[in-house]
């Protein structure tokens, strides 16, 4: 029973739809920002909140530029 | 917690830390006595690749054939990304191979997941072997400049 549900898990893929996508970007850019700030730190107890902080930067700049392309697509169409 | 390896007496090998880092996330830095760091190295790195495979499927995520480069990306992620690949072989061998294919963008979703996993071990597989080299142990720390110029 489990091992039909690891493999099901594995093999057959979800279908990722409409803010799904977008949803997508936050776990990447926690586990960049995790990864970052586990390098850098000197102490680990700051580990978890400069961690949240760069993922705030990063989801937050990419959403800015994700909206100035978009505000210079509608603008030339 | 451990205190990492005092390296002005004993210099651990570089390439051991970096072979550590890639066959487990993580494992160079233990090696290192550094237990926490390695600790999250190991479930971020293997909790993002597998997540990657989740999504994608086995059969879309790590294809050799499909993926061009990515797949060097998603190896450095060690016997892991190995394991997944033994699974892809046998997910191809498969009479309805066809329908355990991703459609976009669930497709590029995965195989992005499972190379920024290998991406980022490649960045600990460094961060392990300057470790190693630097005399001080961590290298998180950029020497402050002194007042005066001194």
């Amino acid at each position: 029973m489990l091992a039909q549900f690891i493999s099901d898990l594995f093999m057959k893929p979800i279908p990722i739809t409409g803010a799904g996508r977008l949803g997508m970007l936050v776990p990447l850019a926690l586990s960049i920002s995790l990864v970052y700030k586990t390098i850098r730190c000197e102490r680990v107890t700051q580990i978890p909140s400069a961690s949240l902080y760069l993922c705030f930067l990063i989801v937050s700049g990419m959403l800015l530029i994700g909206a100035a392309l978009f505000g210079v697509f509608r603008i030339l169409a | 917690m451990s205190q990492p390896l005092d390296t002005s007496t004993e210099r651990p090998f570089t390439a051991v830390a970096a072979m550590l880092s890639w066959i487990l996330p993580g494992m160079g830095h233990w090696w290192l006595g550094h237990r926490i760091r390695a600790a999250i190295f190991f479930v971020v790195i293997s909790v993002t690749f597998w997540a990657g495979v989740a999504v994608g499927g086995v059969r879309t995520t790590i294809s050799p054939k499909e993926n061009g480069a990515w797949i060097a990306a998603q190896l450095c992620v060690g016997p892991q990304a190995l394991v997944a690949l033994y699974m892809n072989q046998k997910a191809v061998e498969r009479a309805d191979q066809e329908s355990l294919k991703a459609i976009w963008p669930a497709s590029n979703i995965s195989v992005v997941y499972a190379g920024v996993a290998g991406l980022l071990n490649l960045l600990i597989i460094i961060d392990s072997m300057a470790r190693c080299e630097s005399p001080r142990g961590p290298l998180t720390t950029r020497a402050s400049p002194r007042k005066g110029g001194g």
